[in-house]
């Protein structure tokens, strides 16, 4: 046997080498067995023939290849491959290249009886690349070893890829800026965005303002999201044969495509009154804002037309939109048109055979369906054309050499070298290159390598893409966590913030890689052993990077930073705020109301605050007699109580001469009447409402029916809680039907209560009688009503935006009333004290003011703002916390239109920062909806820390949270998936598929350790495969599921021992005592680099190594090693090699 | 490597489907949005399963009074699972956790029924009722339905285009002057995408041909759709001024109810998906009178708000149109009713901000008398949603253990095996 045909080990990507092994083609299945029998009878039939059948398998009667059996020739393949078979006491073993052999005739004859019945292509999936052995790979190389090259082949563009240029149609993104070099970017992959997902919006520059919150502002715009079709969740994606697109994705792409031309015309679809110059053009009403019962809603609340829009668009203009400015349908702008479109999807300009067919297509439509709709239709095509959608290494017109390999050429080779790196299309440079025929060779590609890789204006995300896919830690949001476990270890309490901070940690693992990359040293063991990690200020995923304590509490100096420390606010002072400035000072202050200066969050040396409501209806509204009352009136005295009732007759509107008080545990009390007759009647009761009263007593009506129960907040004004209508007396449960005669209909409890139960009068009104007593709905004007007004000289007529400032003080009323009196009348807000500003009407908040809004005022003396310490009204839904007490008035701002809010510095940093300022990919909209104001510019919330971690707690990326959450499930570490990690991305080691009869459940013990309850995986059958992972998983236990640091687990001294065995390189194998231990080992290790160079050449090359790829790989390292641990200097040999270059068709 | 979990869903085969007697042969969900509060569904003073007969259901449902022996009505299982605040997602149809910007995790109950029922040429057809702006910037959205992992499945909110898919073939006018126009660039791309097979090897053209038959599926369905010009005309639903002018959203949510139906009796199709809201928690009914819109109506207290009366009875005449449609036309010895289940409920449980705890429903019809009717049936929330899918399987021939749900999961969130007993005959 030559030695070609032994190392043509084809069984990766035999399909696409039959070229090279014609003689093990195996077209004749008598030639396969004749090859296999003796392998199986030599080295097999000791312990699986038809006496032994040991593990229930026999091959005696193993025939052929065929659909019933191939799932035991897969074993097979997979164990003598991983030299898992024979066992390693079996004194005869097979050598290596017997068993490439073998497994290369099992490949090449499955792929040939399986081709009609689905096909075979397991051997091309990323994770079975390590079934070539890696000694054979990194050995001397065998001689007369045939020159590589890769399949000629078409490849679908990554869905980020897709993604990116749809995006450059639409959006103008900034340039690449050197002093933020980690800041989002022209050219730069789509980032997350709401943290847990990736979108393209329609417009997003354009946004001037919008109605609600940034939750309606995403749901209000127009978006693409990609369409993703991978088929591997895992490591490495971005191989060729993993993508196709379907119909249904073909329909999507054809509906987006006709959304993208429309927008590219004509800009954001809205309406009319959606387009202005500034925030203060808009007017109210179209705001969405109205005013209902003195509360202001929002009635356009994540509805498209809550969103405003510049009147000058920042979209790129482009040939589109000329065609469709201009009327009727000219020739070259059409052609101009179709080009525009071609280039920007396919990155290279179309032949002009390409141009005439679209052309046509778009001329037919629109003779079709008119201009309008026949371009948008008739353009949609070019969307959808292969190149828009493929990328092509087809290299069908170069000249082949002695081994049958054509060197990629042209258009095809300049488009590989940039999607190497870019998803946009390729640089000037590289376009001049191709031009001027200076590139050709394999020097001109090294040039032009060169250049790109250390031009840093070249974004390069596909770069950053390979260590995503190879270290998985972008995974962790998609990881679901149980909420009380993920709480219990120190996460976040809601599994959703949990999920976008992970997001947001991808994001900052992303900056730490590209920093590494940029030092370029020893880039696999920086990345492996760092101490560094980048942190927002944001102290709550500082947490995840902390230590967990014996008593399940974080504790320690997780990192560093003093950067965690928040930025404190100071009060401003009114002279330096721009526009006019009426402070508390200057208002006319009505009723009585307190000076505080608890709050800094405010202008000047102080705020007022008063009590809500405390002069109200009390005073004003005089107890009622029961005998004046309609319908049937039963008081408290003719109640039948249990337990302790106190009686009280402070608050006045009661019924009678006093109510009923409890707050002693069991305490009842029932209220029998006596109906006429069977029938409906509404049941209304009184409550007598203060302060100190529980906020859900126990109020159960018992029918005819049943009963039902409710709980009443006795703090506030009745008839708040249900429909019904408040007389400031009464509040209706509603209608209920009775039987005639003696009936204990109405129960209050204390049963569940917060404070003092009340319980007075209930009143019982057949259908049609009303309820009103004598002056009803609102209570008369308290005689002492604090108000607090604000007095204004306006300069000029004209319109001013009002911002109204007040400190965020304890027990701050959560519906304050405040009355802007314009020129046009009054506009009532009712404001949530208690929440941060600007939660409510969502714009131009800064920590100190709220904006109410632009109003017109004329010019002089006017009484322009009132805040009043009457209640507003609170619905139901408002009921759940705590609704305050205080109103809360500081100063008040005008600005007359256009004025920016800036001033000056109002905070300063309690301590500077930890750890040197970098900045992080974000996407506009993330930025848009953090933004402080719809006036101001983007605030730079890319900024984050970078700073060093502990050193005896972590250690590289495998240390920090992220990694940990992607390797673990919902309840606990995943230390299998840890441990197959580790040995197959670093050891280059695999691990079989699991055998279908494995039943794969740890017993479900919750107060037995993670390490006990594997102990099932060490049964013979399990451990076989458990011993590859399951010891360098473990020692990863130093870490509990959230990723939080931890000595112990359960009470005890945790146990992080494990093992590092089989290796390949003797002296990595032995025991270790933790993770760190374990990776500062991998890291320094020779096997370790260069199954990092297999996984690069993978990724690059779009498919698994071969056996001729050996070469390739052994230079790649040695160029790697020689430059001490360069990225670049490993892509400029991967790049460049024959692997890259040479096609075969 | 016995920890990772088989999540493999444990779906019955086609095969199964095949063997059964008996014949259910469609099947509606209709979910709206924002919650279906308890009070609003279950019949007034009942507290535990009783018989419908003489039952007083609450204002919002009131409309389903007279039909009362024709439903059920189901409260007590719940969704923990599912992650249901705002919006469940796919996770209402799928019983997996939703959430906004997830992915589906696995295929979706009304997915893998319209594989299982009898077969037509357009096996599951799906609408969104949105608020008009939105319907028509967004033609399509995905947020319910899913084929497989990763896989959403579009659901049609625009009447216009939807009618002119499924109609176009054989309407007049502008409509059919769209249609064609479009046949044509789609045949147009086939063609050029055929093209692109020149200088493929063997081994691409396979990757490659799903792509170009990704466009002969679809002028295959156009043209078969238009040698299907018999039942279509017969039932097509009249193409009225609210297509092309609507002056409330609900215009048009009519319109679409007016084509599901007419799939539905022209046998186009055998499962209808309906959403209103989308999935979402948006939407608008300003139709109705009602002006608030969007988010804020999950805000609210539905039953005794006469907001809420308002969409829900809205829901339920929708739900009566498309009884009293489907009784309208014979089909074996009785009517297409008979054979068929209409699914009420929610996508995200009962209320906006949920976990989920329980999650009511209403059956609709008997299901070839696979279902029993007339009943309220109070279960006692150790069972998820996931078990009604399973029940619905059973029904149709397919019964399964656990729909989408594997054992891990199932020993947290599910009390039983199997269907729920309670409601099969």
């Amino acid at each position: 046997m030559t030695l070609r045909k032994v190392v043509c080990v084809s069984f990766v990507v035999a399909a696409h080498f039959s070229l090279l092994t014609p003689k093990l083609s195996a077209d004749n299945p008598t030639k396969f067995e004749s090859r296999v029998t003796p392998f199986l009878a030599k080295y097999c039939f000791d312990c699986h023939d038809d006496e032994t059948q040991k593990g229930d398998v026999a091959f005696h009667e193993l025939n052929g290849v065929n659909a019933d059996n191939a799932r035991l020739w897969k074993s097979i393949w997979e164990q003598v491959a991983l030299k898992e078979m024979p066992p390693k006491k079996k004194k005869t073993q097979p050598n290596l290249e017997e068993r490439q052999q073998l497994a290369e005739l099992i490949v090449t004859e499955m792929q040939r009886v399986l081709k009609e019945k689905g096909g075979f292509y397991e051997h091309l999936h990323p994770s079975k690349g390590n079934l070539l052995d890696h000694d054979l790979l990194f050995g001397e190389l065998p001689k007369n070893l045939e020159p590589t090259s890769s399949p000629a082949r078409i490849w679908r563009l990554h869905p980020q890829e897709h993604f990116t240029r749809l995006n450059e149609l639409i959006s103008v993104e900034p340039p690449y800026d050197p002093n933020k070099p980690g800041a989002r970017a022209r050219g730069d992959h789509v980032p997350t965005d709401r943290k847990t997902g990736t979108n393209i919006y329609l417009g997003i520059h354009d946004v001037l303002d919008w109605v609600g919150t940034s939750f309606s502002l995403h749901h209000s715009l127009k978006n693409i999201t990609p369409i993703l079709s991978t088929k591997v969740k895992r490591g490495l994606q971005h191989y060729p044969y993993l993508y196709s697109v379907n119909s249904s994705e073909t329909l999507r792409i054809a509906n987006d495509a006709e959304t993208i031309i429309r927008f590219m015309a004509y800009g954001p679809d809205a309406k009319a009154f959606q387009f202005a110059d500034h925030v203060s053009d808009i007017d109210e009403k179209h705001r969405g804002i109205a005013i209902y019962k003195g509360r202001t809603i929002l009635t356009k609340h994540g509805v498209p037309q809550g969103v405003f829009f510049y009147k000058k668009s920042k979209r790129p203009i482009t040939p589109v939109h000329d065609l469709m400015a201009e009327p009727g349908v000219n020739d070259e702008r059409l052609k101009a048109a179709v080009d525009f479109l071609f280039e920007a999807l396919t990155l290279r300009p179309p032949t002009a055979e390409e141009t005439a067919t679209y052309l046509r297509i778009v001329k037919q439509s629109i003779e079709d369906l008119g201009k309008e709709q026949g371009a948008i239709l008739g353009l949609t095509p070019i969307f959808l054309d292969r190149a828009a959608l493929f990328r092509t290494e087809l290299c069908e017109t170069g000249t082949p050499d002695k081994y049958d390999r054509v060197m990629l050429e042209g258009q095809e080779l300049s488009l590989a070298i940039n999607a190497a790196f870019s998803y946009l299309a390729p640089d000037t440079k590289l376009k001049q290159a191709l031009k001027t025929g200076r590139l050709k060779t394999r020097e001109d590609v090294k040039r032009e390598v060169t250049r790109i890789l250390n031009d840093d204006s070249i974004r390069k995300p596909a770069i950053l893409r390979f260590f995503r896919e190879y270290f998985d830690y972008d995974l962790a949001s998609k990881v679901d966590k149980d909420d009380i476990l993920l709480k219990k270890a120190g996460g976040l309490s809601k599994s959703k913030s949990h999920r976008q901070l992970m997001a947001e940690m991808t994001t900052n693992t992303d900056r730490l890689v590209e920093l590494i990359l940029k030092e370029d040293k020893n880039v696999l063991s920086e990345l492996l052993t760092t101490d560094r990690a980048i942190l927002p200020e944001n102290l709550s995923d500082h947490g995840y990077f902390g230590e967990m304590s014996k008593n399940g509490k974080i504790v320690g100096k997780p990192v560093v930073p003093d950067s965690s420390k928040k930025k404190a606010l100071l009060p401003v002072q009114a002279k330096d705020l721009p526009g006019i400035i009426v402070d508390n000072s200057d208002a006319k202050v009505m009723g009585k109301w307190t000076k505080s200066s608890r709050s800094k969050d405010r202008v000047g040396s102080d705020y007022l605050i008063t009590e809500v409501g405390v002069n109200e209806k009390a005073k004003a509204l005089p107890p009622l007699k029961a005998t004046a009352l309609p319908g049937i009136v039963v008081d408290n005295q003719d109640a039948k109580t249990t337990g302790y009732w106190g009686k009280a007759s402070g608050v006045k509107n009661h019924v009678g001469s006093e109510y009923l008080l409890s707050r002693t545990p069991g305490s009842k009390a029932v209220y029998p009447v006596k109906f006429p007759e069977e029938g409906k009647y509404e049941v209304r009761i009184t409550i007598a409402q203060h302060a100190n009263r529980s906020s859900k007593t126990l109020v159960t009506v018992r029918h005819k029916g049943g009963e039902e129960a409710f709980r009443i907040n006795q703090r506030i004004s009745a008839g708040s809680f249900n429909k019904g209508g408040s007389d400031g007396y009464f509040q209706s449960l509603g209608f209920f039907e009775f039987p005639s005669g003696p009936w204990d209909a109405v129960e209050f409890s204390t049963k569940g209560g917060d404070g003092l139960a009340v319980a007075d009068a209930v009143q019982f009104l057949a259908p049609g009688i009303s309820g009103v007593i004598g002056q009803e709905t609102e209570p008369a004007a308290p005689s002492e009503k604090s108000t607090l007004v604000y007095p204004v000289t306006f300069p000029k007529a004209g319109r001013y935006e009002v911002r109204f400032s007040y400190g965020k003080h304890p027990g701050a009323y959560i519906a304050t009333l405040v009355t802007v009196r314009h020129k046009n009348g009054e506009t009532i807000f009712r404001l949530n004290q208690s929440g941060g500003k600007g939660s409510f009407l969502k714009r131009s908040s800064d920590k100190y003011f709220q904006s109410l809004g632009y109003f017109d005022f004329p010019a002089g003396q006017w009484d322009a703002v009132e805040v009043s310490a009457k209640k507003g009204n609170i619905s139901a839904n408002e009921y759940s916390g705590s609704i305050g007490k205080y109103a809360v008035a500081d100063s008040v701002q005008f600005l007359i239109a256009g004025t920016p809010q800036v001033r000056k510095k109002e905070t300063k940093l309690v301590k500077s920062p930890g750890g040197e300022i970098v900045h992080v990919r974000l996407t506009e909209y993330f930025k848009l909806s953090k933004r402080s104001s719809a006036d101001a510019p983007l605030r730079s919330s890319s900024e984050r820390h970078l700073v060093r971690l502990p050193a005896d707690q972590r250690m590289g990326i495998l240390t920090h949270p992220n990694w940990l959450v992607a390797h673990s499930d919902a309840m606990d570490n995943h230390a299998i998936l840890r441990g197959k990690w580790i040995r197959e991305r670093l050891l280059g080691g695999a691990i079989p598929d699991v055998p279908i009869t494995v039943d794969a459940m740890l017993p479900d013990e919750p107060k037995e350790t993670l390490r006990h309850r594997m102990r099932v995986t060490r049964e013979e059958s399990c451990w076989k495969c458990h011993r590859k992972m399951d010891p360098l998983g473990l020692p990863f236990e130093m870490f509990n599921h959230a990723g939080l640091f931890r000595t112990t687990e359960l009470g005890k001294p945790v146990n992080t021992t494990g093992e590092i065995s089989n290796s390949g390189e003797a002296t990595l194998d032995g025991s270790v005592n933790n993770a760190l231990e374990m990776i500062e080992k991998l890291s320094r290790s020779e096997r370790v680099k260069q199954v990092f160079v297999r996984h690069a050449f993978r990724y690059w090359m779009g498919r698994n190594e071969t056996i001729n790829d050996a070469p390739v790989l052994q230079d790649a390292y040695k160029a790697y090693e020689a430059s001490g641990g360069s990225m670049k200097a490993l892509l400029l040999s991967l790049l460049t090699s024959d692997s890259f270059l040479y096609r075969t068709r | 490597m016995a920890v990772a979990a088989v999540t493999a869903p444990l779906l019955p085969s086609l095969a199964q489907a095949a063997s059964v007697k008996g014949k259910p042969k469609r099947v509606i969900f209709f979910l709206q949005n924002n919650g279906f509060h308890t009070d609003t569904c279950i019949p007034l003073g009942m507290k535990s399963s009783a018989s419908l007969s003489g039952a007083k259901l609450p204002e919002s449902i009131k409309p389903l009074e007279p039909y009362l022996d024709k439903i059920s009505i189901i409260n007590g299982l719940h969704g923990l699972h599912t992650s249901p605040t705002h919006s469940a997602y796919y996770g209402a149809l799928g019983g997996y956790p939703g959430g906004e910007l997830r992915l589906p995790s696995a295929e979706t109950i009304d997915y893998t029924l319209s594989k299982l029922l009898p077969q037509t040429m357009l096996p599951h057809l799906r609408i969104g009722m949105g608020d008009l702006s939105s319907m028509e910037s967004q033609p399509t959205v995905a947020a319910l339905s899913a084929s497989e992992a990763g896989k959403p499945l579009y659901m049609n909110c625009n009447p216009n285009h939807l009618f002119q898919t499924l109609f176009g073939s054989i309407a007049d006018g502008d409509v059919k002057k769209r249609y064609e126009a479009k046949s044509r660039i789609l045949k147009e791309v086939e063609l050029v995408a055929a093209k692109g097979k020149s200088g493929l090897l063997e081994s691409d053209l396979a990757l490659y041909g799903s792509y170009v038959n990704g466009f002969s599926d679809i002028n295959d369905l156009r043209s078969k759709l238009s040698d299907y010009s018999g039942p279509l005309k017969k039932y097509q639903p009249e193409y009225s001024e609210k297509y092309l002018s609507p002056q409330y959203e609900t215009d048009w949510h009519d319109a679409l109810l007016d084509i599901g139906i007419a799939a539905l009796k022209s046998g186009l199709t055998n499962t209808l998906t309906i959403a209103s809201g989308r999935g979402d928690v948006w939407g608008s009914w300003e139709g109705l009178g009602i002006e608030t819109t969007g988010h804020f109506l999950g805000h609210m207290e539905q039953e005794g708000n006469p907001i809420w009366h308002k969409i829900r009875q809205y829901n339920c005449r929708m739900l009566v149109k498309l009884m009293e449609s489907l009784e309208s036309v014979p089909e074996g010895k009785g009517t297409m009713m008979d054979n068929t289940l209409i699914v009420y409920t929610s996508n995200n449980a009962d209320k906006q901000h949920t976990n989920g705890s329980t999650w009511p429903f209403i059956l609709l019809g008997n299901c070839s008398g696979r279902f029993k009717t007339g009943r309220f049936v109070q279960f006692d929330g150790s069972r998820p949603i996931n078990a009604l899918y399973s029940t619905i399987l059973d029904a149709v021939g397919a019964p399964c253990d656990r729909y989408n749900m594997d054992k891990t999961n199932a020993i947290k969130y599910d009390s039983h095996f199997g269907p729920l007993r309670e409601l099969l005959v």
